[in-house]
């Protein structure tokens, strides 16, 4: 039937060159407000952009949702470390083991206690409570850069997912984000902003000593004169004729801002980042974390590198080096998440006071880890078969290895497990913090934050551990997307994964389940990231860039819906 | 469907029937024979067109003055050699137009002289408003052209107090000030500002300006201006020899003249930000490969781009910048050792004709296709740079066909999903079809810069092509795709309704065609429009728009006809400060589009 | 919801047809290198640094992209500094060089222009060199309004003088607030 009112309108439509029903139904609801499905959507859209694409096969990727679920094992990918007691590195054993979250088996690190000053006590799972994990999405392309920006702007002609949040606020800054990784804006979901109102995205850098002070110094010292001249300023500026009208509209609203005490609201945010800061520190030096910290986990000795047995060494490796000669935990010490705090906070401080609609964060690696003793890779005299000299050549000074970065490619399994393991962690812990927060916040309505808010934890892509097990490379046909809201009613996983890959393109052939995207029989083919963007779009009540890519969910009467079947790891 | 179908048949039929019992005008238009023949040959359907005049035809975008080949009413004969889509008169009411009734319709188009830009609804939007005086009007074009406050004691601006000019005649002097006919260099302050202006808005139409598609091409910025692109065009303006529609002709790039007081040390783009130090010039050696124990290739002289300031525009020297060598990289990443190297001594700076379609810098930032892989005709296709030419040039985004064009290429049996449907195909078949043109070309690196990895170069090479073509144009996937002679298929419904698919085989080809299509030239217009007033016109909204935005319709369609006519970016903007649109102070401000912002709700956060 | 949607567009279409065009007029606002030109004119070179800080490094308010290409790095004693003509961009370079040619008026550019004007007129190097020459025994509010708008206005100029009589009879009035205020006035940014 729909067609026929589509054939109708092209005879009757003459110059149009296109579908006039999709462009009106795309455009309504630009054109007036009561088109907007706002009711029904979600409002404020958070992005946390795990930039350079970090393993999440111990965090957020669910390999084996169900018991029943076929899951080939790889040595690579792995949750836990083994519970025997490690007194060499010899010793150092990893396993793959699940913890009951809802209805699905979920990494292990979801039964770790939160942290002791968050202020949800309990488990870790808290946070899936709401949630919907879309696993399989193919990328089709390699590039950090290209699926960086995808992740908001999936039409590289149309505007951004975050423009068009912009381009329907009405909220004072309503796009901010948030510089983290080591990438130039230019590369990342940051750069990608595209509105098609000469909209812009509120940028913060890292580098900025105080979030707060870089986003309202205008409005903070040196904005105002004395009382008697500001009011003065303001009554001849208001009257009619001397401003144009949305001048007028303007300066209400600068004044609206003025008005709100801003030193009030600078201690707000203060006490935030100082809950956020404390979270930080406490989750990273914990010593009690089954299977990630509760035991010594020793580095690789100097006197291994004279024998020929090579076990386990590749565990040790990061970059060319391997981690030598101490209880690895120790590097956790002086680790740092630059920007981490400030993150949160001002994420908290901006959703909770309205003065925000979408929130782009790209987060930080890990820096600052202790990792001054090591042995270079050329020390080496390998003879074992499995073990294969690097056949890129990174050149770095004695002794000291490289930070350890979320694009693992030179990542052994210590490194990428304990070092993302805390990071992950971490996380969570403000995550929860965070979604708590949220739900203390109710509206008029009776709605809370939480249920209006829409938290979206994406990378470029997933990964593909290597066969030589010194690292992973990019796995951009099986990119993972996590959804957080209150909106979702529980806990759901979404999308297929291949048990193993056996098809191009990808760049390994039969290394077990790292979460290669699968057809479904919803579409009868993979996920490709359209259709993500559609979701976001559905979920938030906005048209999407990529229409011809359809929805996996929809939302009825405020309640997010999955529309596609139950998750399933097909045999490939 | 068969209702609607039926009920239109009826009304054609009863109009059929009906139109001959009514008497019949000759329309008054400019050439008689030509009048003879609508009157004999269309009106019987076309009744209207007895009551038109020339600007009537005009106004409805059938004709284009002195353009009969870009005129939909005679591109859609049978018989005319148009090219485009030739329906009328249709089969059924009778034999096609006869050659001397065909001849008789192009000449009195030819004549047809453009119109001008007067449009007379817009004198009376400004009536009663607040008008700019003379001086206002140069201070206008002064401030928006130049970026900086007209100085008070100008030279111009004396003599308009003396009234020896007028506002806008000032404005036309000033714009001389950036004359690039006889020097490439421009010598005054306010003619470099001129240049930087114009530059930076015809930077701002181009959709695609990142030269870092996938990993590791940093050393792109250091040797690619992407701001070279937009120098087509602010050349074209500066230069009065420079037609228009030379943009889309020949194999000549342009680069921007900087003028710095030192040479640049250090990278432009930092590849981290976390490098405490910056990547010294010197040290980086494009293209040379000399690693410890690696095969050491030829090095590459090439000249990275000077920074400073914009002072000229000149067409890019001609085997200057010469591209010894590229990997053939079958892995995404790089893996040099043990690939084939090309020697290829390419000059990087050459088109590959079609002008701006076929420069090195537009095809390398828009082919987005993976290092080393070449388009196969299916999945793999530098689709973006199909859609980057309808964006960039013609203001026209994905579908340019309506749906019922998109049925003759459906194929159900096809393995790629995108083939099957027709509200994908209706995108596809003019993306691919034009992406065929490129066939040939992938994007590869150059050898190792011997400062690590991720800094590499990334250039077009064009693959030997075969003789015979014989995978069709809207393919599954095919090896042999890359391999064949360069042909396309141009898919495209202009806005005034002018319907066009056929094979093209050349990169000038689709050059031509750009530029001899109305689409082009009203695009350009609308955006010179935005930048002179704000005018933000929707060229898509014609039909459905209120009275004040049909007539910026109209006004913007005579722009364009005239610039079709004229080719001259300068007249453009005269034409556009001449009009009342640039000297009323609000121009059309009452318009109710003007989106205000609400003040938003404050609730006191106390959590 | 759809398809209601689909059968009251057909409504529209037919009666109601002034909202479906998107052609919009912005106001023609001029870009940071205009507002930041006009503002050292007006306040002296000495001003430099605020007006670098409050307006040309902030295309993201005011407008008008940079160029990367139009500058280079070098080496100072403290690390590196940037240099170049007007068009240079400060940090970020992508999203300055895509940032747009024309920004209209927002609560950020209203408060960004409070906030410089602010400045401005409070340091004393800038202030005197903008009412050099002016007669401080006189009133002087077309000199000041001159500043800013040097050509025509004319009515801008009466509305502004009839504010004066209005609202504030009794006192004299200071040029640092006059000043200050035609800074505010936003009209001169409009081209």
């Amino acid at each position: 039937m729909k067609k026929d009112r589509r054939d109708f309108l092209h005879m009757g439509a003459g110059f149009f060159a296109f579908n006039p029903v999709d462009f009106l139904a795309r455009n309504l609801c630009s054109l007036s407000e009561s088109f907007c499905d706002e009711s029904e959507g979600v409002e404020n859209y958070l992005l946390f952009h795990l930039a350079g694409a970090p393993p999440r096969w111990l965090f957020d990727s669910p390999l084996q949702p169900r018991k029943s679920d076929k899951r080939v094992a790889n040595p690579m990918i792995v949750t836990t470390f083994s519970e025997k007691e490690f007194n060499s590195s010899r010793d150092v054993e990893f396993e793959y083991r699940s913890t009951q979250v809802g209805k699905y088996l979920m990494p292990h690190l979801w039964s770790l206690p939160t942290s002791s000053s968050v202020t949800y006590q309990g488990q870790l799972s808290k946070l899936l409570d709401h949630a919907l994990i879309i696993r399989g999405t193919r990328m089709g392309v390699d590039g950090h850069s290209i699926n960086g920006r995808r992740l908001v702007a999936p039409n590289p002609n149309g505007p951004s997912i975050t423009g068009l949040l912009a381009d329907r606020s009405k909220k004072d800054l309503p796009a901010v984000g948030m510089t983290g990784s080591q990438y130039p804006v230019h590369v990342t979901s940051l750069g990608a902003f595209r509105s098609q109102k000469a909209n812009s995205l509120i940028l913060i850098s890292k580098k900025s000593p105080d979030y707060f002070q870089e986003l309202f110094h205008s409005f903070l010292e040196g904005a105002k004169g004395s009382q008697a001249e500001e009011e003065l300023v303001e009554a001849i500026l208001s009257r009619r004729d001397i401003l144009r009208p949305q001048t007028v509209k303007a300066r209400s609203q600068v004044k609206g801002l003025l008005k709100k005490d801003l030193e009030k609201l600078k201690a707000q945010y203060k006490k935030r980042f100082a809950k956020y800061e404390k979270i930080i520190l406490e989750s990273k030096l914990r010593r009690d974390l089954k299977g990630l910290t509760d035991k010594a986990i020793p580095g690789f000795e100097k006197e291994r590198l004279t024998h020929s047995d090579q076990d386990n060494a590749s565990f040790f490796l990061l970059d060319d080096y391997f981690l030598g000669d101490r209880d690895l935990r120790d590097a956790l010490l002086s680790m740092e998440l630059q920007g981490l705090a400030q993150q949160m906070a001002l994420t908290e401080f901006l959703v909770v006071n309205g003065l925000s609609q979408t929130i782009t964060i790209d987060l930080a690696n890990p820096t600052k880890l202790n990792l001054d003793s090591g042995y270079h890779l050329d020390d080496f005299d390998i003879k074992k078969k499995s073990f294969h000299h690097k056949t890129r050549q990174v050149k770095i000074k004695e002794g000291k290895p490289k930070t350890f970065t979320f694009d693992s490619h030179g990542s052994g399994l210590i490194a990428h497990h304990l070092f993302s393991g805390i990071f992950y962690y971490t996380f969570a812990n403000c995550l929860i913090e965070m979604t708590e927060t949220f739900k203390e916040a109710k509206d008029k309505g009776g709605k809370n934050l939480y249920q209006k808010t829409l938290i979206h934890l994406a990378s470029e892509f997933g990964r593909e551990p290597r066969p030589d097990l010194m690292g992973s490379e990019h796995g951009f046909n099986g990119q993972l997307n996590t959804f957080l809201s209150g909106a979702i009613r529980d806990f759901k996983i979404i999308g297929n994964i291949f048990d193993t890959n056996k098809g191009t393109p990808a760049t390994y052939y039969d290394i077990g389940t790292w979460g290669e995207g699968a057809p479904l029989d919803f579409f009868k083919r993979p996920l490709v990231y359209g259709n993500i963007a559609s979701s976001i779009c559905a979920m938030l009540g906005i048209p999407s860039p990529t229409p011809k890519d359809p929805p996996l969910v929809k939302v009825a009467q405020g309640q997010i819906e999955t529309l596609t079947e139950e998750c399933e790891n097909v045999i490939a | 469907m068969r209702r609607t179908l039926a009920a239109f048949l009826t009304l054609i039929l009863l109009g059929l029937v009906g139109c001959q019992e009514l008497p019949q005008k000759t329309p008054s238009i400019s050439s008689v024979d030509a009048a003879k023949v609508l009157k004999n040959r269309c009106l019987d359907c076309h009744r209207d067109y007895q009551n038109f005049k020339d600007e009537d035809f005009i106004k409805r975008g059938l004709v284009v003055p002195g353009k009969p080949q870009s005129s939909f009413l005679y591109a859609s004969l049978r018989n005319s050699d148009s090219g485009a889509e030739q329906t009328m008169p249709p089969k059924e009411a009778g034999d096609p137009l006869s050659p001397e009734e065909v001849l008789a319709l192009k000449k009195w188009i030819e004549k047809i002289k453009v119109p001008e830009v007067k449009v007379v609804e817009l004198e009376t939007f400004s009536k009663g408003g607040d008008l700019l005086s003379e001086a206002e009007i140069f201070s206008r074009c002064y401030g928006q052209w130049l970026r900086s406050p007209l100085p008070r004691h100008h030279t111009l601006l004396k003599k308009i107090e003396e009234g020896k000019l007028s506002g806008v005649q000032a404005c036309k002097v000033l714009l001389n000030k950036a004359s690039l006919e006889k020097e490439a260099i421009v010598n005054s302050d306010e003619g470099r500002k001129l240049i930087q202006t114009f530059q930076s808005l015809h930077r701002s139409w181009f959709s695609e300006l990142n030269l870092y598609n996938t990993d590791e091409q940093w050393g792109n910025f250091e040797i690619y201006d992407p701001g070279n692109l937009a120098a087509y065009f602010t050349y074209s303006l500066f230069h009065s020899k420079k037609d228009l529609a030379s943009i889309f002709r020949g194999k000549t790039s342009y680069e921007l003249i900087r003028k710095s007081d030192a040479r640049r040390e250090y990278f432009i783009f930092p590849y981290q930000e976390t490098s405490a130090k910056p990547l010294k010039l010197k040290n980086f050696s494009f293209g040379s490969g000399e690693e410890k124990g690696e095969d050491v290739y030829p090095p590459w002289k090439i000249r990275p781009i000077p920074t400073g300031e914009i002072v000229g525009i000149r067409p890019a020297p001609k085997k200057r910048d010469i591209l010894p060598t590229m990997v053939d990289t079958r892995k995404g990443q790089k893996e040099f050792h043990g690939q084939r190297v090309y020697h290829l001594n390419q000059d990087i700076r050459l088109g590959r004709g079609g002008g701006i379609l076929g420069d090195p810098l537009f095809l390398l930032l828009n082919m987005k296709m993976e290092i080393g892989k070449a388009s196969d005709g299916g999945k793999r296709i530098p689709r973006k740079w199909a859609t980057s030419i309808f964006k960039d040039f013609m203001c026209r985004d994905l579908p340019v066909v309506p749906i019922p064009r998109a049925k003759k290429y459906i194929r159900k049996d096809s393995p790629l999903s995108f083939r099957q449907k027709a509200s994908c195909v209706q995108c596809h078949m003019s993306m691919d079809g034009i992406a065929g043109l490129i066939r040939n070309f992938e994007v590869n690196y150059s050898v190792d810069s011997g400062l690590g990895r991720y800094i590499q170069t990334s250039h077009i090479r064009a693959r030997k092509s075969t003789k015979t073509s014989a995978t069709p144009i809207l393919g599954d996937g095919d090896e042999k795709y890359s391999l064949e002679p360069a042909r396309g298929l141009l898919a495209f419904q202009s806005r005034s309704g002018l319907y066009y698919e056929r094979e093209v085989a050349s990169l000038e080809e689709l050059g031509d065609f750009i530029a001899e299509s109305s689409d082009f030239y009203q695009c350009m217009s609308k955006r010179y429009l935005y930048f002179l007033t704000g005018i933000n016109l929707d060229l898509d909204g014609k039909d459905l728009s209120s009275g004040h935005e049909r007539v910026l319709w109209q006004f913007n369609q005579k722009l364009a006809l005239r610039l079709q006519d004229h080719q001259s970016l300068r007249q453009l903007i005269e034409d556009i400060i001449s009009s009342p649109l640039y000297r009323d102070r609000h121009y059309l401000q009452n318009m109710k589009n003007e989106k205000q912002r609400e003040p938003a709700q404050y609730d006191e956060a106390s959590y | 919801m759809r398809a209601l949607r689909t059968v009251f567009t057909l409504m529209m279409l037919f009666f109601n047809h002034v909202l479906w065009s998107q052609t919009q007029v912005q106001t023609r606002y001029g870009d940071r290198l205009f507002v930041g030109e006009l503002l050292l004119r007006v306040f002296g070179p000495d001003c430099k640094t605020i007006v670098e800080k409050e307006v040309f490094n902030k295309p993201h308010i005011f407008g008008g992209p940079c160029d990367p290409y139009s500058q280079r790095l070098v080496k100072v004693k403290e690390g590196y500094k940037t240099v170049g003509p007007r068009e240079k961009c400060s940090e970020s370079f992508f999203s300055q060089y895509r940032a747009d040619l024309i920004v209209e008026n927002s609560p950020l550019r209203s408060g960004a222009i409070a906030k410089v004007c602010q400045s401005l007129s409070q340091k004393k190097a800038c202030l005197n060199h903008a009412l050099k020459g002016i007669d401080k025994e006189k009133d002087s509010i077309e000199e000041i309004f001159r500043l800013f708008y040097p050509i025509g206005h004319e009515r801008l100029l009466g509305e502004f003088k009839m504010a004066f009589e209005d609202v504030s009879r009794k006192k004299s009035i200071d040029h640092k607030f006059l000043l200050k205020l035609f800074c505010q006035s936003e009209e001169w940014q409009i081209l």
